[in-house]
C-alpha cells in the first residue's frame, strides 16, 4: 500500500535535493519539481484508489493519536489532492514550455513546497500540523507573489504577507484557545468533545478560524490582498493562487466548520459573506478594463459563489459546492496560463487590445472560449452539471431571495465574459504575425480543456467521487468513528 | 471627510465587539485547570516511552516530529524566499570601501568564533538531556558568523557550501523518517534503542535529528545573514 505521507516526503526531499544542486547546476530545480509533481500525481492516484474503499488513517511517530500527528485522508481530502496533482502537473507542464522565473532554482523549491504545503493542508488530521502547512504554504506563496521582482509583484506580495499573517496568527490564537479547553489537539479527538468547551470561548475560537480562513479564500471583507497579489505575480502563480490556494484555505474553513466544530451559525455566515463576495466581486470585475484583474475578481467572485453553495449545508449543496470547486480550478487555471503566455510574447494587459485575437490564434483562442464557456456553466462542459446542482438546490430549498443574488451575478458574469470574447473574435485592427504555441504550453492547456469536456460529457466519471466526498464531509460521527477508533 | 468619520465609527464598533469576545474568554477560559490529556500523557509516561530525559525535545521530536520537520521547512522556506527575492537586487556595487572594525574587535572573534561553534553543538548534541536543542543550537552557530561578518566586512562565506549542507542535512532528516516508515509503517517513528535515560546515547533517533536540525538551522541562518549583508553593501 502507498502511504499517503510519501507525497509530503518526496516533496520534501526534491526541495533539498534542489538546494543541495542549486549551486552546483543551473537547470536541476525544472528537471527535479517535474519529476516530483509526475511521481505525486501517481501516489496520489493510488491514494483516491484506497481511500475509496476505506478512509487512509496513517501515523507519525509510532504514536497512536490523539498522542501524535496522524493524517487522515478521506473520499473529500483524496480528491481535492489529487485535482491538486492534476493542476500541479499541467503548471509544471506549462512551465517547461518557457523560461523560469530567476533565479530559477529557488522558484521550483518554493513551487514544490507550495504544492506540499497545499497537499499536506488537505491530508492533515491534526488543527496544529494544518497551521504548520498552512503557514508553509502562505510563505511559499508570498516569495512566488514577489518573484518577479517589480513594484507589482512587490505590492501584491507585501499586502499579501501582512494580511496572511495577520490571519495565520488569528488561527494560531483559536487553536490556543480549543487547546485551553480541551487539552488535545487531534481534529477527531477535538470534534468528540466539543460540547465541553465553554460556549462563549467556542464562538470566539470559531470566529477567529472564519476570520483566517476567510482571508486565504479571498472573501469579502477580507480581500483586499487578492487583486494586487493576483495582478503581480506571473502567469503560473497566479494560476497556482486560484487554482489551489485559495482552494485549501476553503478547504480547511470547511473541515473545520462542519466536522470539528459543527455549529449551526456557520450556515447563515457562509450563505451571507458568500452571496456578498460573489456580487461586489462580479460588479468589480464589470467595471475593470485590464484582464487579468478581470479574472482576478471574477475568481473571487466565484469562490463567494463555492462558500454560498455551502452554507446551504445539505449534502446535495456540498456535492454542488465541490463540483465548482473543480470547474472553477480548472477554467482558471486554463485561463491565467493562456492570459500569462499571452502577456510574455506581447505585453497585452487590456481587454481592447485583445481585438480580433481569437482569429489571430484560433488554438489560444479557442482554449480560452473552452474556459470562460465552462466557467458560465454552458452545456458539453463540467460547468454545466455543476450550475445545475446549484440552482436546483438552492431552490429546493427555498431560498428564494438567494436565487434572485446567484442569478444577477452569474448575469453580470456572463456580460463582462461574452464581452470579451466579442471582442476577442471582432475583426482583427493590427496584422501583428501570429506565432506558434510552444508544444509543451499546448499540451498542458489542452490536457485541462479535454478533461473539462470529458466531465461534462460523461460526468458519472467524476460524480461518484464527488458524492463520497460530500458524504464524508457531513458525516462528522463516522470521521471521528474511523479516525479514533481505527 | 465623510468617509473618515464612517470608518472611524466601524472602527470602534468593531472594537468594542471584539473586546466583549475577548472578555468573555478570559472569563470564562480556566487556565490551569487538570484538563490536559495529552500534557498528563506526555509527562506520565514520556521518559518511558522514547528514553529522553528531556520531556520538551520528546515532543519536539518524537510525538510531534512531523510539525517539526514542518518548521524546519518553514525557516528553509523563508531562507529560500529571501534569497530568490534578493537576488534581483544584490551586487550592484561591489567595490564600496568598507570600513574594517577595529583590531580589538577582529583580534577577540577570532579567539571567541571557534569556541561559539563548539558551545552551540554542545546544545544540539545535548538536546536530549538538557535544555535547548537544534534550533537554539543551529542559532548559537549562525550568531558566530554574525560576529565574523560584523568584524570583517572582507570574510567570505561559500554560498555553495552553505547550500550544500543544508541540502544534505535536509536530505538525512527525511531519509531518516522514511527508514522509520520502511522498518515499522510509520513516518519519523524512533527505530534506534531507547537506550538509559540520562546518559548521551539515549532518546533514540532524538540526538540523530537534533544533530541534523542543528547543522541545518546553523546554515541556513548563515546563509541569510549572508544575503543580506551582501544586499546592504550593494545599495
Amino acid at each position: 500500500m502507498v502511504s499517503p505521507i510519501l507525497i509530503i516526503a518526496f516533496s520534501l526531499f526534491a526541495a533539498f535535493f534542489i538546494a543541495f544542486f542549486s549551486k552546483i547546476s543551473k537547470g536541476i530545480g525544472r528537471i527535479v519539481a517535474f519529476i516530483t509533481v509526475s511521481v505525486n500525481l501517481v501516489i496520489s492516484i493510488y491514494v483516491i484508489q484506497n481511500a475509496m474503499v476505506k478512509p487512509i488513517l496513517v501515523f507519525t511517530g509510532g504514536f497512536k493519536p490523539p498522542f501524535a500527528i496522524n493524517l487522515a485522508v478521506d473520499q473529500l481530502s483524496a480528491f481535492l489532492v489529487l485535482l491538486v496533482q492534476i493542476l500541479a502537473f499541467c503548471m509544471i507542464s506549462y512551465q517547461m514550455g518557457k523560461k523560469g522565473e530567476l533565479p530559477e532554482n529557488k522558484f521550483y523549491t518554493l513551487f514544490i513546497l507550495n504544492v506540499m504545503g497545499v497537499s499536506g493542508m488537505m491530508m492533515t488530521g491534526d488543527i496544529f500540523n494544518l497551521f504548520v502547512f498552512f503557514e508553509i504554504t502562505a510563505i511559499s506563496s508570498y516569495g512566488l507573489v514577489a518573484i518577479r521582482k517589480d513594484k507589482a509583484a512587490l505590492e501584491g506580495s507585501m499586502k499579501y504577507l501582512i494580511i496572511s499573517s495577520i490571519g495565520s496568527s488569528l488561527f494560531l490564537i483559536a487553536i490556543a484557545l480549543i487547546y485551553g479547553q480541551l487539552g488535545t489537539l487531534n481534529m477527531a479527538d477535538i470534534a468528540q468533545k466539543i460540547s465541553m468547551v465553554n460556549g462563549s470561548v467556542l464562538i470566539t475560537a470559531f470566529l477567529l478560524i472564519v476570520s483566517a480562513f476567510f482571508i486565504e479564500s479571498e472573501i469579502f471583507p477580507f480581500n483586499g490582498w487578492a487583486p494586487d497579489a493576483y495582478e503581480g505575480s506571473n502567469d503560473t502563480v497566479t494560476a497556482m493562487l486560484s487554482g489551489f490556494i485559495s482552494k485549501a484555505g476553503l478547504y480547511a474553513l470547511l473541515r473545520l466548520s462542519f466536522i470539528v466544530f459543527g455549529i449551526g451559525i456557520k450556515n447563515s455566515l457562509f450563505l451571507t459573506f458568500g452571496i456578498t463576495t460573489f456580487i461586489i466581486a462580479e460588479l468589480s470585475a464589470l467595471r475593470q478594463t485590464r484582464l487579468k484583474r478581470m479574472l482576478a475578481y471574477s475568481s473571487i467572485g466565484q469562490m463567494g459563489l463555492i462558500l454560498a453553495i455551502m452554507g446551504i449545508g445539505t449534502q446535495q449543496a456540498v456535492f454542488a459546492g465541490i463540483f465548482q470547486i473543480f470547474n472553477h480550478a480548472f477554467s482558471k487555471a486554463i485561463l491565467f496560463l493562456a492570459f500569462g503566455y499571452i502577456f510574455i510574447h506581447t505585453g497585452w494587459r487590456e481587454i481592447e487590445q485583445f481585438r480580433g485575437f481569437g482569429r489571430k490564434r484560433p488554438f489560444l483562442g479557442a482554449l480560452m472560449s473552452i474556459a470562460i464557456l465552462n466557467l458560465l456553466g454552458f452545456p458539453i462542459f463540467a460547468g454545466f452539471w455543476s450550475k445545475i446542482a446549484i440552482l436546483s438546490e438552492v431552490g429546493r430549498n427555498a431560498k428564494f431571495l438567494v436565487l434572485v443574488f446567484i442569478l444577477f451575478a452569474a448575469v453580470v458574469e456572463v456580460y463582462y465574459y461574452f464581452r470579451f470574447l466579442k471582442i476577442s473574435y471582432s475583426a482583427p485592427v493590427d496584422d501583428t504575425a501570429p506565432k506558434k504555441t510552444n508544444f509543451a504550453v499546448g499540451i498542458s492547456l489542452t490536457t485541462m480543456a479535454v478533461i473539462v469536456i470529458a466531465v461534462g460529457v460523461y460526468p458519472s466519471i467524476i460524480t461518484n467521487f464527488i458524492n463520497s466526498a460530500a458524504m464524508a464531509l457531513m458525516d462528522k460521527a463516522h470521521y471521528i468513528q474511523w479516525v479514533l477508533g481505527g | 471627510m465623510m468617509k473618515d468619520w464612517f470608518r472611524n465609527i466601524i472602527g470602534v464598533i468593531i472594537f468594542v465587539i471584539v473586546g466583549i469576545f475577548l472578555y468573555s474568554v478570559v472569563i470564562h477560559n480556566t487556565f490551569g485547570a487538570d484538563k490536559m490529556v495529552l500534557g498528563n500523557h506526555y509527562v506520565k509516561d514520556g521518559v518511558q516511552e522514547t528514553g529522553a530525559q528531556n520531556i520538551v525535545t520528546t515532543i519536539v521530536v518524537l510525538y510531534r516530529g512531523f510539525d517539526t520537520l514542518g518548521e524546519v521547512t518553514v525557516l528553509f522556506l523563508a531562507a529560500t524566499a529571501l534569497g530568490a527575492i534578493l537576488a534581483g537586487f544584490r551586487d550592484k556595487k561591489k567595490n564600496k570601501k568598507k570600513t574594517r572594525a577595529s583590531l580589538i574587535v577582529s583580534i577577540t572573534t577570532k579567539f571567541l568564533f571557534p569556541m561559539i561553534i563548539l558551545f552551540g553543538s554542545y546544545i544540539f548534541i545535548h538536546g536530549h538531556l538538557t535544555p535547548g536543542g537544534g534550533f537554539p543550537g543551529g542559532v548559537v552557530i549562525a550568531t558566530a558568523f554574525l560576529l565574523m561578518f560584523l568584524a570583517d566586512p572582507y570574510a567570505f562565506v561559500s554560498e555553495k557550501k552553505l547550500s550544500i549542507s543544508e541540502g544534505t542535512v535536509g536530505m538525512l532528516y527525511v531519509i531518516t523518517g522514511l527508514v522509520g516508515l520502511y522498518l515499522f509503517q510509520n513516518f519519523l517513528e524512533s527505530f534506534l534503542p531507547t537506550g538509559s535515560p540520562g546518559t548521551l546515547l539515549s532518546g533514540g533517533i532524538i540526538p540523530v535529528i537534533y544533530v541534523l536540525i542543528g547543522i541545518k538551522v546553523g546554515s541556513e541562518l548563515t546563509g541569510l545573514l549572508n544575503n543580506l549583508r551582501e544586499d546592504e553593501n550593494a545599495i
